[in-house]
C-alpha cells in the first residue's frame, strides 16, 4: 500500500526567504507523525504545501497517491486545522460547522448527526448560538478542531493544535486521532511543543531550518538515544547540528 | 476616505445635472460649496461618533504602550488627517472647479480652496472632539451631542434642496466656514468657531488617557453593530430562508453564507449609510434646480450608476473579514470559482434590493412614474457588473491593510467607471434624444442581445474564476 502522504523535496521561498529547503518525508497508515521543530523552521509552510494551499516552488506532494491539485475528491478525506485558524467570524458555531459539513461534501442527516456528536464531544452545545466572533482563544481553537473531523478524515493535519487548547479538549482529540488510527488513517501534527508531541505521536520527522534533521519512530527514536526524553534528544540533535555549521 | 465618496459622488451628481440641464454654472458652484462643507463636516461628526482617532488595533497597542504623551499624539493625527483628507479631497475638487466655471476660475479656485480647508480643519477638530469626549461623557452621551451636531451640519443643505433662503441666514457651522472669504465680519466668524473647536479640544486633552480614546480606521469598515447582531432574531420562516441550512442546495449555501456576512459584519450598514446619503442629495437636487426635462429619468440614471458602489463597499470587508478565511473553501470540495460565483450573486441580490429600494422610496417622495424596460435592464445590468468588476478587483488585490489606503479608490472608482462604461448602450438609448422619446423598431432587441451578450461573458469569466492561492 502506498503511503497517505509523500512529500519529495519540497522548496518553497517567500520572496528572500527560504522557509523550505527540500523537505522530504511519508506519513503511513497507523501513523501519529510529530512535525516537530523550533519556531520558523518551516513546518507551517511545509503543511500548507501538503494540502494545496501553497505551490511548492519545487518537488512533489502526493495525498493518497495523488497530486492535491489534481482532483478536489481528496479534500472530503483530509481534515486540515491551520495555525491560529482564521474562521468566520459571521456565523454562529452550529452553522459554522454544519458550513464545514457541506464544504466537505456531507449531505443529508448525517450533516446534522455529525455535528451534534462534535458540539457534544467538544463541549460547544453551550455556544451552539454564540457568534464564532464571541469566541475565545481557546474556544475557537476546539470549534476548527472540531470542523476539521466532521467529515470523520482519513488524513487529519493539525498545525500546533494544542495553542490554548484545555486539556479536556486534547483529551477528547487524541480520542478522535486513535479512530482515525483504527480505521487505518495517518495524522500529522505540527508542534514546538515537545512534550505533548511526546504523548501523542508515535512517529517523529524534526525540521530545523527548513530541512529534515531526523526522521523515526519514536521508540526507536528513543531507544538509539538510551530512554532520553524527546525534549533531551532534540536538544543534542540541535546543538550537533549548531556545532555542525 | 468616507470623504472622499461622499465628495466624489455630489460632485459627480452635480456635474451630471449640470450636463443634462445646462443650468447656470454659478448656481452650480453656489451650490457645491455647502454640498462639499457640510459633507466634510458631516463625516468628521461620523468618524467622531466611532472614535475619532485615526489609528489602525495594532497601531495603538504599539503607540499606546510607548511614551509618545496622548497629546502629541493627537497632534500628529491631527496632521495625518490633515495631509490624508488634501490628498483625497483638493484635486479633484479643484479639477472639477475649474473645468466647471473656467475663464473665471482662479477666483473661484481661491474661494474654494479657502472653505475646502476651512471645512477639513474643522472636521479633524470636530472629529477629535467627539472621540475625546468619551472621556468625559460616554458613549451615549457622544451619540446624543454627535446626533445633534450632524443636525446643525447638515441643516443648511435644506436651502440648496428646498430653497429656504431664511435658513442661510442662521449661523450653522457650515455658513460660519462658508463665510471664510468673505472679509470682515464674517471671516472673523469662521476663523471664531475654528479656533472654538481648537479650544475645546485643548481642553478636553488637557488630561486625556490613552484608555479613553478608540480607534476607527477599522471600526468604521469592520465593527458590526453587535447589539443589533445579538438581540435581533430573524423570525423563524425569514431565517429558514435566508440563514444557511444543512439541507441547502450547494449554490444556495454559499450564497446565504455570503448575505449572512453582509447582514452581520456590518458592511450592510454602512453600505446603506453612504447610499441613504446619496438617495438624499439625488432626490432633493432636481427639485432644488428646478428643472423639468425627464427628471424620473435623471433620477433613474444616477440610480444605477451609483449601483456598483455596493458591491464595491462590500468588498472592501471582504478583503478585511472573509478573505483570510478562503482556505475552508479551498480545502472543501466545492471550486473556489464556485464561493466567487455565488460572491457575485449574492453582490448583485443586495445591489438590485438596495436600487428598488431607492426607487420605491422616490416614488413615494416625489410621486409615481412608470419604469420603462430600459430602466429594469439599467439597474440589472449596473448591478451585475458593478458587482463583477468589485469582485475581480477585490480578488486580484494582494495586499490590503486599510480602506483609507490609495488601493480603495481603485475598489471604488473602477467599478463605478467600469459599469458606466459597460451600461453604456443602454444609458445612450435611456437618454439621448432623440432615441429615447422616439426609439427605432430594433432597439429593444438590440439592447436585450447586448445585456443578455453582456451578462452571459461576466458569468461565464466568474465561472473560471480563481484566486493565487493563500500564503
Ligand atoms: N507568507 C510569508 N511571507 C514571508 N515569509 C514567510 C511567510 N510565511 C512564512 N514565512 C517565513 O518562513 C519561515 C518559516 O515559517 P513557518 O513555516 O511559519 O515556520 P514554523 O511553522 O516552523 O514556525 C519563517 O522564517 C517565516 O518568517
Ligand atoms: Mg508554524
Amino acid at each position: 500500500m502506498s503511503s497517505l502522504i509523500e512529500a519529495i523535496e519540497i522548496w518553497k521561498s517567500f520572496g528572500k526567504v527560504e522557509a523550505v529547503r527540500g523537505v522530504s518525508f511519508r506519513l503511513e497508515a497507523g501513523q501519529v507523525h510529530g512535525l516537530l521543530g523550533p519556531n520558523g523552521s518551516g513546518k507551517t509552510t511545509s503543511l500548507k504545501c501538503i494540502v494545496g494551499l501553497l505551490k511548492p516552488d519545487k518537488g512533489t506532494v502526493t495525498i493518497f497517491g495523488e497530486k492535491p491539485s489534481a482532483n478536489n475528491g481528496y479534500r472530503r478525506k483530509l481534515g486540515y486545522v491551520p495555525e491560529n485558524p482564521s474562521l468566520p467570524d459571521y456565523l454562529t458555531v452550529e452553522e459554522f460547522l454544519i458550513f464545514s459539513a457541506r464544504l466537505k461534501g456531507l449531505v443529508g442527516d448525517s450533516v446534522r448527526s455529525r455535528v451534534s456528536e462534535l458540539m457534544e464531544a467538544y463541549a460547544l452545545h453551550q455556544v451552539s448560538d454564540r457568534l464564532v466572533y464571541e469566541l475565545s482563544k481557546g474556544v475557537r481553537q476546539r470549534l476548527a478542531i472540531a470542523a476539521s473531523l466532521v467529515s470523520s478524515p482519513t488524513v487529519l493535519i493539525l498545525d500546533e493544535p494544542f495553542n490554548g487548547l484545555d486539556p479536556e479538549a486534547q483529551k477528547i482529540t487524541r480520542l478522535y486521532i486513535n479512530e482515525i488510527i483504527e480505521d487505518g488513517g495517518g495524522v500529522l501534527i505540527s508542534t514546538h511543543l515537545l512534550d505533548s508531541a511526546e504523548k501523542i505521536c508515535n512517529h517523529v520527522t524534526i525540521i530545523v531550518d527548513g530541512k529534515v534533521l531526523c526522521s523515526s519512530s519514536l521508540s526507536e527514536l528513543k531507544s538509539k538515544n538510551g530512554g532520553a526524553s524527546l525534549e533531551e534528544i532534540f536538544l543534542s540533535l540541535i546543538r550537533v547540528k549548531k556545532a555542525a555549521n | 476616505m468616507l470623504y472622499l465618496f461622499v465628495l466624489m459622488l455630489v460632485s459627480l451628481t452635480l456635474r451630471f445635472y449640470g450636463i443634462v440641464t445646462g443650468m447656470d454654472l454659478d448656481d452650480f458652484v453656489r451650490a457645491l460649496k455647502p454640498l462639499a462643507t457640510s459633507g466634510v463636516l458631516a463625516v468628521g461628526v461620523f468618524l467622531g461618533l466611532k472614535g475619532g482617532v485615526t489609528a489602525l488595533g495594532y497601531e495603538i497597542d504599539y503607540i499606546f504602550t510607548s511614551n509618545v504623551r496622548p497629546r502629541t499624539y493627537l497632534w500628529s493625527d491631527f496632521l495625518f488627517q490633515f495631509i490624508f483628507l488634501n490628498v483625497f479631497t483638493l484635486p479633484s475638487m479643484l479639477l472639477i472647479v475649474t473645468v466647471l466655471t473656467y475663464p473665471r476660475h482662479l477666483i473661484h479656485l481661491f474661494n474654494f480652496v479657502m472653505i475646502v480647508e476651512a471645512a477639513v480643519v474643522s472636521s479633524i477638530l470636530i472629529s477629535h472632539m467627539l472621540g475625546l469626549l468619551r472621556n468625559w461623557l460616554g458613549k451615549r452621551g457622544v451619540m446624543a451631542v454627535g446626533g445633534v451636531m450632524l443636525m446643525l451640519v447638515l441643516l443648511p443643505l435644506l436651502d440648496v434642496f428646498a430653497s429656504l433662503p431664511w435658513v442661510s441666514s442662521f449661523p450653522y457651522p457650515t455658513n460660519l466656514l462658508l463665510g471664510v472669504t468673505g472679509g470682515g465680519l464674517k471671516t472673523s466668524a469662521a476663523f471664531l468657531l475654528i479656533g472654538g473647536l481648537l479650544a475645546v479640544n485643548l481642553f478636553l486633552s488637557r488630561k486625556v488617557e490613552y484608555a479613553g480614546l478608540a480607534p476607527i480606521l477599522t471600526n468604521v469598515f469592520t465593527d458590526p453593530p453587535r447589539k443589533l447582531i445579538t438581540s435581533f432574531k430573524l423570525p423563524q420562516p425569514v431565517a429558514r430562508f435566508l440563514l444557511i441550512n444543512a439541507a441547502d442546495r450547494p449554490t444556495a449555501l454559499l450564497v446565504k453564507a455570503h448575505l449572512t456576512r453582509f447582514l452581520r459584519d456590518g458592511s450592510l450598514w454602512i453600505t446603506a449609510f453612504v447610499l441613504l446619503l446619496l438617495v438624499y442629495v439625488g432626490t432633493a437636487l432636481p427639485r432644488a434646480l428646478a428643472f423639468t426635462a425627464q427628471p424620473e429619468a435623471i433620477f433613474l440614471t444616477i440610480v444605477s450608476l451609483y449601483t456598483p458602489m455596493i458591491p464595491a463597499l462590500l468588498s472592501f470587508n471582504w478583503l478585511l473579514t472573509e478573505k483570510h478565511n478562503l482556505w475552508l473553501v479551498q480545502l472543501s470540495v466545492y471550486r473556489v470559482s464556485s464561493y466567487f460565483y455565488t460572491l457575485l450573486i449574492a453582490y448583485t441580490i443586495v445591489s438590485l434590493i438596495f436600487s428598488s429600494l431607492m426607487v420605491a422610496a422616490v416614488q413615494v417622495f416625489g410621486g409615481l412614474f412608470a419604469l420603462t424596460y430600459l430602466d429594469v435592464l439599467l439597474f440589472l445590468c449596473s448591478a451585475v457588473f458593478g458587482s463583477f468588476l468589485a469582485l475581480v478587483i477585490s480578488s486580484s488585490i494582494k495586499r490590503f491593510s486599510s480602506p483609507f489606503s490609495f488601493t480603495s479608490i481603485f475598489i471604488v472608482v473602477l467599478p463605478l467607471l467600469g459599469s458606466q462604461l459597460l451600461s453604456l448602450p443602454l444609458l445612450v438609448s435611456r437618454l439621448f434624444e432623440p432615441i429615447a422619446t422616439n426609439p427605432p423598431a430594433f432597439l429593444p432587441y438590440l439592447v436585450m442581445g447586448y445585456v443578455l451578450f453582456a451578462l452571459a461573458l461576466v458569468t461565464y469569466s466568474t465561472r473560471d474564476f480563481s484566486i493565487e492561492q493563500a500564503s
